[in-house]
C-alpha cells in the first residue's frame, strides 16, 4: 500500500455521505518519439500520477454518484471535494444499485511488454523501431517518409473499492502513426496514412508494415474512382473494425435501460435475409485474450475479465454490462465489452476476393469510418481500394461506400484465416453483400 | 493547482532549461469542470475527469524535449527539471539551426468574457435547469423512446513561462445539448439532436429558453419521426445547401487543416503549392480566428505563449496564408499565428485550428433556397475528415432535406454523405449567405489528439456529390 491511498481510503471511509466508493490509481511513464521526414521534429516524455475516485451517496431510497480526480499535491484539499461530490450525488435519483464484491481470484491476463517497461527501456526501443522503419525504407523507390509518431507507454493501475476489491494490474501500449509518400515520374504525389496500436512493441510489425504503407502509397498514385451502384465489398479485418463499435451500443445493457436499442436477447441483430450465400455471424468479447489491447484482469469497477458470447447466429445472447445496469435489468456482470473474437467463416481469403456477378470491390483504408451507434448507418469516404476484376486488382480512391452495419454483419461471408490485431482476434477478411458505392 | 505559485515557479525552471539549452519554457494546465446529464431513466451529476499537470519544452538547437509531469510543488517540479535537464545533451549540428523567438516581454492575464459566471450558479440551480429542458424534451409526443439532456461546463487553465514572459488565461467552454430518441410500433429506432454552446457564462441557459436556441424541440421531434420512415439518397451530383455547421466543415476539411504548417513541413499537403493562388469565387473568404468573440475554439494565447490573432487563410478566394506551430513556423522561417495547441499537458503541440469560417457574404437564405430546382439542404454534421495531400474530403450529415422548385418537399434523407475534392467542392461554391453561426465541436489531428475548436460560417450553395 502506498501512502496516498492510505490516506484517500481512510477520509473516505469517514465521510458520512459516502455509501460506497471506488479507488483507482494510476501511474504512467510514456516515450514518445516525433519525426518528420526521418529526422526528430521532438523527442517527449511523460510521468502521470492521479487518484480517480467514485463516491456513491444514498438518499431516499435511491442512489447518486460523483467523481473526483486528484493528483500528488491535491490531498489535502479531498475533504472540501468530498463535500461536493457528495452534493452532487445528492441532487441526482438514481434507482439503487451494488458495486462488484471481490473475486475468488482475478485471472492472470498477459498485457505487459518489459520491453518498453521503463522509460530508459522505451526510449532505446523507440529509437531502434524509426531505424527499423528508415531502413525498410530506404530500398522503396520514389517513396519517402513523411512522418512517424511513436508513443511506448506502461500503466500501473491499483483498484480499491468500499466492497473490499484490492487488485493492481498493469499493462503497455506501443502506438505508431505512419506517413508514407509516393512520387511518380511526373512529379505527382500521393501518400498512405496508417495508425495502429498494440500492447507489444514487436508486435507494430513495424518494417512490414512501412512497406506494406509504401505498396498503398504507390497505388494510390494511379487511383480513379470506382464505379456507382451495387457491389460487394471485401474488407480486411483492420478496415471492419469500427462495425463493432456500432455492435458495442446496441448489446450493452446501459442502452437497454435507456431504451435506446431495438435489440432483444435471443432476436435477430437484424432481419435475416433470405437465400444468401451468408455465413453465421458469431462474436465474443474476450478481456483475457493475450496481448489484447483491451485485456485486463479487471475493469474499473473490479469485474473481473471474463470471455463472453455476445451474437451466435447473428442472435443476441446477452447484454454486456458492468454491475449498475446488470443490477438493473436483473442480469449478469459482464465487465465492459473488450476484445472482439469474431469466429472465422469456411471460405479462403483468396475465394472471397473472386469476383462474382456484382462489381467486387476490396476497401483496404476509408477516410474516416465511424458508424452511427444508435441507427448503424455508415457512410465512409474510400481512402484507397481496389476493383477486384477477372483482369486482376485496378486501385481506386475517392467516392464512398454507404449501408448500415448491422445488416452488413447478416450479410457477410467471413475468411477461415484468421489474424489478432490491437482488440481483435478473428478473420482476416470479410465480404459483405448489401452495400452500396457511389463514385 | 496554484497559479500565483506557478507563476512564480515556471519561470524558474525555464531558467533551469536554458542554463544548458537555447530555450526553455514552462506551460501548467488544469482541465476540468462539470457534467449533468438526465434522460427520461437517469440522472447523473459530477465533476469532469480533471486533468493537472506541466510540462517543460527545450529546443536544442535541432529539434525539441519535452518533459510532462504531474508534479506541481516548487521543490519537487524543479527537482524533476533538473534530472531532466541533466540527461539533455546538445546534438551535433546538422542543418540550419532550430532558433526560436521568445517574443517581447509580456506579463499577463485573461479571462473568457462572460455575463454570469458558471462558478456564482448554484450546483442545484443548473441542476433544475437541465431537468426541465429534459422534462420539456420528453414530453414532445408519444413516440419519444427517450429524451437527454447533457449540460458540460468546461473549464481551462493555462499559465505559460518563458525568459521574457508569463501568461496566464481561464477559459470556460460550455455546451446544452438535448437528444430526443424516437421509436416507431415496429420498434425501429432514430434520432435526432442540437447543441448550443461557446465560449460564455451560463447566460446559456437563457439563450436556449429564450430563442427556442439553436431550434425548438418540436423541430428535433419532427425531423427524427420523419427520419424512421425516411430512404437513403440517390447517390449522385447534387445542387446543395449547407447549414453553417456544415460550411463550417467544409472550410475546417477543406482548407484548415490542409493549410496547418506542420503539414507543410511534412510536405503532406497540397496546398503548400497554391500560396497566393485562386481557389474560389470572390466572394469566398475563410478565416481561423481564436478571438471570435463567444467561439467555443476560442482563447488568448496558443500553448506555445504565442498570442491569438485572427488568420486570414482565403481572402477574395485567394489562399493567402497558413496557420502555425511554433517549430514548422520556426523551420519554414514563417510567422508564428498562435494556432500551437495540445490536447493536454502531456501531448505533443501541433499546429491546430481554433474557429475556423467562411464570412458571411450577400445571398440571402430564402433567396438561395428559391433558386433551387431540385437539391437537398445538408444539416446536423456527424462528422468530416480530411485529407490533405490527396486533397479528398469527406462529411457525413445525419441527415439532408430535399428541396424541389424551391421549396421542402418534406422527403428527408438519413445519414448523407458528402465526398470530393477540395478544388472541385470550393470552385462549386456559387453563393455565400447573409447569415452567420458557429457550432461547438472537437477536432483530431488525423484520428487522435483532440481539441476544442468551431466551424461554421453563413450558409453555402454549392454542387457536390452525395450518398
Amino acid at each position: 500500500m502506498t501512502e496516498p491511498l492510505d490516506q484517500i481510503q481512510q477520509t473516505l471511509e469517514a465521510h458520512q455521505g459516502v455509501q460506497d466508493w471506488t479507488l483507482r490509481e494510476t501511474r504512467q511513464a510514456g516515450t514518445q518519439l516525433y519525426l518528420i521526414k526521418s529526422e526528430p521534429e521532438a523527442v517527449r516524455r511523460t510521468h502521470t500520477v492521479r487518484y480517480d475516485l467514485i463516491i456513491y451517496h444514498d438518499h431516499d431510497g435511491g442512489r447518486g454518484e460523483a467523481a473526483i480526480s486528484l493528483h500528488p499535491g491535491e490531498l489535502s484539499g479531498l475533504a472540501v471535494r468530498l463535500d461536493e461530490a457528495v452534493y452532487l450525488a445528492g441532487l441526482t435519483h438514481n434507482p439503487p444499485y451494488t458495486l462488484p464484491t471481490p473475486a475468488p481470484a482475478y485471472p492472470e491476463v498477459e498485457s505487459w511488454d518489459a520491453a518498453i517497461g521503463t522509460p530508459a527501456a522505451a526510449a532505446q526501443v523507440a529509437r531502434d523501431l524509426a531505424a527499423e522503419v528508415r531502413a525498410a525504407l530506404a530500398g522503396e523507390s520514389d517513396v519517402r517518409l513523411s512522418s512517424m509518431e511513436l508513443s511506448l507507454e506502461s500503466a500501473e493501475i491499483a483498484l480499491r473499492t468500499s466492497t473490499g476489491v484490492v487488485a493492481t494490474r498493469r499493462g503497455t501500449s506501443a502506438e505508431c502513426e505512419l506517413v508514407v509518400t509516393s512520387r511518380d515520374a511526373a512529379g505527382a504525389e500521393s501518400e498512405a496514412h496508417d495508425l495502429w496500436t498494440r500492447r507489444r512493441a514487436a508486435d507494430l510489425d513495424l518494417a512490414a508494415r512501412a512497406l506494406r504503407q509504401a505498396g498503398y502509397a504507390r497505388d494510390s498514385l494511379r487511383a480513379t474512382l470506382p464505379a456507382t451502384g451495387d457491389a460487394e465489398i471485401v474488407l480486411p479485418a483492420e478496415t471492419m473494425l469500427p462495425f463493432f463499435d456500432a455492435v458495442a451500443f446496441r448489446s450493452s445493457a446501459g442502452a437497454r435501460y435507456r431504451d435506446a436499442t431495438p435489440w432483444q436477447v435471443g432476436a435477430p441483430i437484424a432481419e435475416h435475409a433470405a437465400g444468401g450465400p451468408f455465413d453465421r455471424l458469431d462474436l465474443a468479447s474476450d478481456a483475457t485474450l493475450p496481448y489484447g489491447m483491451e485485456t485486463h484482469a479487471f475493469d474499473d469497477q473490479g469485474v473481473p475479465a471474463q470471455h463472453f458470447v455476445l451474437i451466435e447466429d447473428g442472435r443476441l445472447q446477452r447484454y454486456w454490462a458492468g454491475q449498475r445496469y446488470a443490477d438493473y435489468l436483473g442480469i449478469a456482470a459482464t465487465g465492459r465489452v473488450a476484445n472482439w473474437v469474431l469466429a472465422p467463416g469456411p471460405h479462403a481469403a483468396a475465394d472471397l476476393r473472386r469476383p462474382g456477378n456484382l462489381p467486387l470491390i476490396e476497401v483496404v483504408t476509408f477516410s474516416w469510418l465511424n458508424p452511427d451507434d444508435i441507427t448503424g448507418e455508415f457512410v465512409g469516404e474510400i481512402r484507397l481500394g481496389y476493383a477486384l476484376t477477372r483482369d486482376g486488382r485496378v486501385p481506386i480512391k475517392g467516392g464512398a461506400v454507404s449501408g448500415n452495419v448491422f445488416a452488413a454483419l447478416m450479410q457477410a461471408q467471413f475468411s477461415r484465416e484468421t489474424v489478432r490485431l490491437g482488440n481483435y482476434d478473428g478473420p482476416a477478411v470479410g465480404r459483405f453483400h448489401s452495400l452500396s458505392v457511389a463514385g | 493547482m496554484n497559479s500565483d505559485e506557478l507563476q512564480a515557479i515556471l519561470p524558474e525552471a525555464v531558467a533551469i532549461i536554458e542554463a544548458k539549452m537555447p530555450y526553455g519554457a514552462a506551460l501548467a494546465m488544469r482541465s476540468g469542470g462539470l457534467s449533468i446529464r438526465a434522460d427520461n431513466r437517469e440522472q447523473q451529476a459530477s465533476r469532469n475527469p480533471e486533468s493537472v499537470g506541466v510540462v517543460l519544452t527545450a529546443a536544442n538547437g535541432q529539434y525539441l524535449e519535452e518533459y510532462a509531469t504531474t508534479t506541481l510543488d516548487r521543490a519537487g517540479l524543479l527537482a524533476e527539471a533538473r534530472a531532466w535537464v541533466a540527461g539533455l545533451t546538445l546534438p551535433p549540428p546538422a542543418g540550419p539551426p532550430l532558433e526560436i523567438d521568445p517574443g517581447p516581454e509580456l506579463r499577463a492575464s485573461w479571462t473568457t468574457p462572460m455575463q454570469i459566471d458558471p462558478a456564482t450558479m448554484s450546483l442545484q440551480d443548473k441542476f433544475a435547469r437541465v431537468i426541465a429542458r429534459q422534462a420539456q424534451a420528453k414530453a414532445l409526443g408519444d413516440g419519444v423512446a427517450n429524451a437527454t439532456v447533457a449540460y458540460n461546463e468546461s473549464v481551462q487553465e493555462t499559465i505559460f513561462a518563458n525568459r521574457r514572459r508569463v501568461l496566464h488565461q481561464n477559459l470556460t467552454r460550455l455546451r446544452l445539448t438535448t437528444n430526443v430518441l424516437v421509436r416507431d410500433a415496429a420498434g425501429n429506432i432514430q434520432y435526432d439532436w442540437d447543441t448550443a454552446g461557446g465560449s460564455l457564462g451560463c447566460e446559456l441557459f437563457d439563450q436556449v429558453d429564450a430563442d427556442d436556441y439553436p431550434r425548438p424541440l418540436t423541430a428535433l421531434y419532427e425531423s427524427a419521426r420523419a427520419l424512421l420512415t425516411a430512404e437513403r439518397i440517390e447517390p449522385g451530383m447534387y445542387d446543395c445547401i449547407c447549414a453553417p455547421d456544415v460550411s463550417g466543415t467544409v472550410a475546417h476539411e477543406s482548407f484548415g487543416h490542409g493549410v496547418e504548417t506542420d503539414m507543410f513541413l511534412k510536405e503532406r499537403a497540397l496546398a503548400a503549392d497554391y500560396l497566393g493562388r485562386r481557389m474560389a469565387e470572390a466572394e469566398v473568404n475563410m478565416l481561423d480566428d481564436p478571438t471570435l468573440p463567444g467561439a467555443y475554439g476560442s482563447y488568448f494565447f496558443d500553448e506555445e505563449g504565442t498570442l491569438a490573432r485572427p488568420v486570414a487563410i482565403i481572402d477574395g478566394g485567394v489562399f493567402v496564408s497558413g496557420i502555425s506551430d511554433l517549430y514548422s513556423a520556426a523551420r519554414l522561417g514563417i510567422a508564428r499565428t498562435g494556432n500551437g495547441r495540445r490536447e493536454d499537458f502531456d501531448h505533443k503541440a501541433y499546429a491546430r485550428m481554433s474557429n475556423t469560417y467562411f464570412r458571411a457574404g450577400s445571398t440571402p437564405l430564402a433567396a438561395m433556397i428559391a433558386g433551387v430546382d431540385h437539391g437537398i439542404y445538408l444539416s446536423q454534421l456527424n462528422s468530416g475528415m480530411e485529407d490533405p495531400k490527396n486533397w479528398g474530403i469527406q462529411l457525413v450529415m445525419h441527415y439532408g432535406r430535399e428541396i424541389r422548385h424551391g421549396q421542402f418537399t418534406g422527403r428527408i434523407f438519413p445519414q448523407v454523405g458528402m465526398t470530393g475534392s477540395v478544388p472541385e467542392v470550393l470552385a462549386g461554391i456559387t453563393q455565400v449567405g447573409t447569415d452567420f453561426a458557429v457550432d461547438t465541436g472537437f477536432c483530431g489531428k488525423g484520428h487522435k489528439e483532440w481539441v476544442r475548436i468551431s466551424s461554421g460560417g453563413p450558409h453555402l450553395r454549392l454542387r457536390a456529390r452525395l450518398s
